[in-house]
């Protein structure tokens, strides 16, 4: 079975890039522009996470620390991405696995996510 | 018959000499060694505040007069005058019985017999009080003028003033002024006392100053005009209090004079200086009235100055927020058009159509410095707001070094990028900062050297610092410009004035990143030969 990565990112055009990118690596991806739904998880649970930090109305350290604390979700790999390089300290301290710059270099985004799924 | 008119003369004199001193205010006095009697002229009694009759006669009734911690100095330089047989000249404070204070200068001549024993001294006084006060209110004045050019904060400045003017200028110095909601707030209050301050201040708490008030400051805040009180009556009082409580009070405080003057700020009355004297008995005089006004006039030029200053900052801060914000909203698009560009570039590559994938890398490539540039109005704000952060730890300094020196190698077929010496030794600091010094640095060295093939990075150590040379044979840059070179928005031109692109932005972000991080960065260079950029960092953490 195809490995299951979990894009989150308000911009929809950064959504469908990072898609594009990642199902052409062979990954099943699924997308959300909206943070609220990303806790809730029914379905299968990703393989990785890939979470906008500055998601609208929702804080991805925010959500970062909370699936981290909740059993069913603490062993979800996931890496934050933000358009601020300084954030990478508050990033690590919320519990995120990695951190990625925007706007970052495929190779940069593929070997990140290689080391976790 | 000749006597008795001498007589008549002498007679006749007397009251004309009094008469005489008493229109140009000069006490005499004679000092009787022998019998240490003094003796004082009419006019001095008066200048003393005594009333008829109320001098014993003895120097040690004079001694008392005088204010206490002048006491011991006058006497002094007293007997020294008669000891070393010099004239006397004194300047001293005495108290009136009524409690007020007046400075006195005395001159006096002292007759000795033959053996050189003193008898007598004889002399002149005189009352200095209004030059004394008159000096007191010019230095008040400079100190002040320094004191407001010292700081752009007002209410350091304004607390520094109020104290000045205590105890000199007046026994309390107050400032009110109108807050945000209109309300009088008293944002300086001085007395050489600290708990005659704490009271003051329950007491105001306890009786607030209305807007609506008839006098004193809320009668200046609305018309604009100083309000002056050379002697205040109990008839006045009475008048300006609301109730029997505030009467004793304000009774108890024994108010004698009052002052208050506006402060303008862009022409509007924003404030008021207060100056009022109560133990010292002082009655303000028009002087007085002139030097707060003086004073008020170079207060509110402070304010005026600090007000523009912090509007520009607040411009300035505006400015910078706004670029944070745009830089940020700039990457977003950025980054999904470089991911796009990217994944195009693969299926093209993956597809054989080598023309539109090398299409697509040339314009990631035009992305990267996009997005340089955006990083670098991102750091000038982060720096201008003192918001740049370091990520420092050990790292790998010469495998840095490698890695971008092989990196901007690939950005360029002109050139040969030649890296000798090593560090051998993990380094402390931020990386990936350090790591945009040296690339800024490179990339600089291979804008500024189009027609030469070689540019030299160059890694040492020397105590306990590293040390990073990049030299290149390019255009070189004049004496008068090296100095500029670091300073931010500065672009050096070429050699037919023609300007390099770029925003002027990367040699500023660098040499304040090498400061923050403890060391020192420099430019040795010749027009047309080329020029060698050096930084040096601390190889450990600096000890806090």
């Amino acid at each position: 079975m195809k490995k299951k990565i979990l894009v989150a990112d308000d911009d929809p055009a950064i959504v469908d890039a990072i898609q594009m990118i990642l199902e052409d690596e062979g990954f099943d991806v699924e997308t959300t522009v909206n943070g609220e739904t990303v806790g809730k998880m029914n379905k299968r649970h990703p393989d990785l996470l890939l979470l906008d930090i500055w998601m609208s109305g929702q804080d991805g350290r925010e959500i970062a620390k909370r699936l981290k604390h909740e059993k069913k979700t603490k062993n979800i790999p996931i890496i934050l991405i933000s358009a601020t390089k300084d954030i990478e300290k508050s990033a690590k301290e919320a519990g995120a696995d990695n951190f990625l710059a925007k706007p970052f270099e495929i190779q940069d985004l593929l070997k990140i996510v290689h080391r976790y799924v | 018959m000749a006597k008795p008119k001498v007589q008549i003369a002498k007679k006749d004199n007397a009251p004309r000499l009094e008469l005489a001193q008493k229109a140009a205010h000069i006490g005499t006095f004679e000092w009787d060694f022998q019998t240490n009697k003094v003796i004082w002229s009419q006019e001095l009694k008066n200048i003393y505040g005594r009333q008829k009759d109320s001098f014993k006669g003895t120097y040690s009734d004079v001694a008392n007069a005088m204010f206490s911690p002048d006491r011991k100095a006058t006497n002094q330089t007293i007997q020294n005058a008669i000891k070393e047989q010099k004239e006397l000249k004194v300047e001293y404070r005495i108290v009136w019985p009524d409690k007020s204070m007046h400075w006195l200068q005395a001159r006096g001549k002292t007759f000795y017999n033959v053996k050189g024993k003193p008898l007598r001294m004889i002399g002149v006084v005189i009352d200095i009080t209004d030059r004394k006060r008159l000096e007191d209110n010019l230095q008040f004045l400079s100190d002040a003028s320094r004191i407001f050019s010292s700081s752009l904060d007002f209410q350091t400045t304004v607390n520094s003033v109020a104290k000045l003017a205590v105890p000199h200028i007046a026994d309390w110095c107050a400032v009110d002024m109108l807050d945000s909601k209109g309300e009088i707030e008293q944002v300086a209050l001085a007395h050489k006392d600290p708990k005659k301050i704490a009271w003051a201040r329950r007491l105001r708490k306890k009786m607030p100053v209305s807007r609506d008030d008839t006098s004193g400051v809320p009668k200046v805040l609305r018309t604009g005009k100083p309000e002056f009180f050379p002697y205040i009556s109990d008839e006045m009082l009475i008048a300006a209090v609301k109730n029997k409580e505030q009467l004793k009070i304000i009774r108890n405080l024994g108010i004698s004079s009052a002052i208050t003057v506006p402060l303008r700020m862009n022409k509007k009355v924003i404030g008021a200086i207060t100056f009022v004297a109560t133990e010292s008995g002082h009655h303000f005089t028009k002087t007085d009235l002139a030097t707060a006004q003086e004073l008020a006039n170079r207060a509110s030029l402070a304010l005026e100055n600090a007000r523009l200053y912090t509007e520009s900052q607040n411009a300035l801060k505006q400015r910078n927020e706004f670029i944070s914000i745009a830089s940020h909203e700039l990457k977003t698009p950025v980054t999904s058009i470089k991911a796009y560009a990217q994944v195009l570039q693969r299926r093209f590559s993956k597809m054989g159509d080598q023309l539109a994938a090398t299409q697509l890398e040339k314009m990631d490539g035009q992305l990267v410095k996009l997005t340089n540039l955006i990083n670098d109005l991102l750091d000038i704000t982060k720096i201008e707001s003192g918001k740049i952060m370091f990520n420092e730890e050990k790292f790998d300094f010469d495998g840095l070094i490698s890695e971008i020196v092989e990196d901007l190698q690939h950005t360029t077929d002109a050139h040969h990028i030649v890296q000798s010496g090593k560090v051998s030794k993990k380094v402390f600091g931020d990386k990936d900062r350090i790591g945009q010094v040296l690339t800024n640095l490179i990339s600089n060295a291979i804008k500024y050297s189009p027609h030469s093939k070689k540019i030299l990075v160059q890694v040492g150590t020397y105590n306990n610092h590293v040390k990073v040379c990049v030299k290149d044979y390019g255009v070189g840059i004049s004496k008068e410009k090296q100095e500029k070179v670091f300073e931010r928005f500065y672009r050096v031109s070429g050699p037919k004035e023609d300007t390099y692109p770029g925003l002027g932005l990367g040699l500023y972000i660098s040499s304040e990143i090498v400061k923050r991080q403890g060391g020192r960065i420099w430019v040795e260079s010749t027009e047309n030969k080329g020029s060698t950029f050096c930084f040096t960092l601390p190889i450990e953490q600096k000890k806090h």
